[in-house]
């Protein structure tokens, strides 16, 4: 079974690989990047003009640090994920490529997953590869001139960027691939993208202000994975051939 | 009898509350190349789609090699052509038919020998590295018949796969199904090409407004519908004689016997009802001067058939 889900994911891969909007995303991270090293840089100035010594700083970097590798994990996630599987089944749809491969012995939910994980995958690599790549530079550039050493997050935003985050990721990406699944009208697909990211990302920003990495991250990025998890149980049932067959009319 | 390779029995489908098929039922049995026909709308595609396991029936029983369709695994042996081709535009044939392979879980080693033999076989072994966005129509459909066939099914569902191709494409495609016959393969085709049907089916079905209105073996079919029918031919040379042929047409319909009589060049066509009397046709041609120089009973096409049975649906 898993063979098969891995041929699925293979060939999207190297289908987003093809597309400009993929590089595009990099491109609208790296800006992202560059700007939260400013905030970092400022916070350094800032605490050093007050007369804090390297070893005080440290404590006021340290949740900033894991906040920012948490927030930038997800907001890069999110944003691969939007733009990788808007491309992919909406087009297999037009095509009716999609219809050809639900007549294979494949099941549903083996081309559901091979979907989803084809998009989650390359997204949250990528999340967690440019995170932790700003950290590393952020470190390199910024804190270990001004205080001699480099600091890391804490647990708790390491817990959330390494595990949480990735969660909420493939339970928002199976439901948006869903959703593709069986929406007929590409603007309705669309709108339902940006309302759950948008949903997701003001459902935790509350709880993920600079400078206070806790656990509470943690707990709520779970509760929002989990709260994605059963949206897209009860949407599975919806899920079926002949709906995905019947919205396929272009 | 030869074994059943899909079974449809009793079988209904509703869409958004409309009734798509009514109670089909038919048999297609092992080695049948079996042409399926209809208007537009009729319900063919969706026949398709439901022996294919996309769409479930209402009511009724599908079955496919011996397995139901609910299962998966029933189109483990089914090659298929769609109405759309489904191929990836932005990758070659060859990888397209890749893809499939691995689909499959054929064995990498069987699988570039089995690819190059089936672009060989539908002629396209020179453009397999092309991609299929450059492809026409007609190289479309062959690559998804060389895709059907990628790990030799035994059964093969084809819908319109003729459609757009040009004459020589289509005799290609043709051959092809025809060749996979022989190989005992066993044949769905759906067509609204009555001639490939009729040239190359040994079983039809005709569904119309989503009933099976005809089944059964071609040629039975057309000598039991043509034994009503009959075609003159006459030896008309001149105008005038041709003039006379036009005014029996009238004198013959006004027989009792006779349902219609309709005239083609030096041809009359005459259906037939009840008891009727050809001898008494010929005496009045004779009358009236018309050399009568042949009379065939029970010549019929699939093209008259298909009239016949879908008068004014379409």
């Amino acid at each position: 079974m898993m063979k098969q889900i891995i041929v699925i994911v293979k060939k999207d891969l190297k289908e987003t690989l093809r597309t400009r909007a993929f590089y595009f995303s990099i491109a609208i991270v790296l800006f992202f990047m560059v700007m939260l090293g400013g905030v970092v840089r400022g916070q350094i100035n800032s605490s050093i003009e007050q007369g804090l010594t390297p070893a005080e700083v440290i404590p006021v970097i340290q949740p900033l640090m894991g906040t920012l590798v948490f927030t930038l994990s997800l907001l890069v996630m999110m944003l691969f994920c939007l733009y990788i599987s808007a491309y992919t089944l909406t087009m297999e749809k037009i095509k009716h490529s999609l219809e050809s491969l639900l007549c294979t012995p494949l099941s549903l939910r083996q081309i559901w997953l091979g979907k989803s994980l084809a998009v989650f995958l390359p997204s949250a690599i990528l999340g967690l590869l440019f995170a932790f790549a700003a950290m590393a530079g952020i470190n390199q550039l910024f804190i270990a001139p001004q205080i001699g050493q480099s600091v890391t997050p804490g647990a708790a935003p390491l817990v959330a960027t390494l595990v949480a985050a990735p969660l909420i990721i493939f339970f928002l990406v199976t439901l948006l691939i869903a959703l593709q699944l069986i929406i007929t009208n590409i603007r309705w697909i669309n709108i339902a993208f940006m309302g759950l990211i948008f949903g997701v990302g003001f459902g935790i920003s509350p709880f993920v202000r600079l400078g206070s990495a806790s656990w509470n991250i943690v707990f709520i990025s779970l509760a929002v994975a989990a709260i994605l998890a059963l949206v897209t149980m009860f949407l599975s049932r919806l899920v079926t051939k002949e709906r995905i067959v019947l919205s396929s009319k272009g | 009898m030869a074994q059943p390779v899909i079974t449809l029995d009793n079988v209904t489908k509703m869409i958004a509350g409309r009734l798509i098929l009514n109670n089909i039922s038919f048999v297609v049995e092992q080695g049948d190349i079996f042409g399926y026909l209809g208007p537009n709308g009729a319900g063919k595609t969706t026949t398709i789609r439901v022996i294919l396991g996309l769409f479930p029936p209402n009511s009724g029983k599908v079955s496919v090699l011996g397995k139901s369709v609910e299962r998966d695994d029933a189109r483990e042996k089914v090659g298929f052509v769609l109405e759309a081709d489904g191929l990836y535009d932005n990758m070659t044939a060859y990888e397209n038919l890749d893809y499939y392979c691995q689909i499959y879980g054929m064995p990498s080693v069987m699988k570039s020998k089995r690819i190059d033999e089936m672009l060989e076989l539908v002629g396209l072994s020179d453009r397999a590295e092309d991609k299929v966005s450059s492809y026409s129509k007609g190289m479309r459909q062959k690559l998804a018949l060389a895709r059907s066939m990628l790990r030799e099914p035994d059964l093969l569902i084809l819908d319109e796969p003729t459609a757009g191709v040009d004459p020589t494409g289509q005799i290609e495609v043709r051959q092809t199904i025809l060749n996979s016959a022989q190989r005992g393969k066993t044949i769905f085709l759906s067509s609204h090409n009555l001639d490939e049907v009729q040239r190359t089916c040994n079983r039809i079905a005709l569904i119309d407004q989503g009933e099976i209105k005809l089944y059964g073996e071609l040629e039975k079919l057309r000598s039991d519908m043509g034994k009503r029918q009959i075609t003159i031919e006459t030896g008309i040379r001149t105008r005038q004689q041709a003039k006379l042929l036009d005014g029996v047409v009238a004198e013959l319909e006004a027989l009792p016997y006779v349902a219609s009589c309709d005239r083609e060049a030096q041809k009359l066509r005459l259906r037939l009802e009840g008891r009727s009397d050809v001898s008494e046709i010929v005496a009045i041609l004779s009358q009236k001067n018309i050399d009568v120089e042949e009379v065939r009973k029970g010549e019929i096409s699939l093209e008259e058939i298909y009239a016949k049975v879908t008068q004014g649906s379409e």
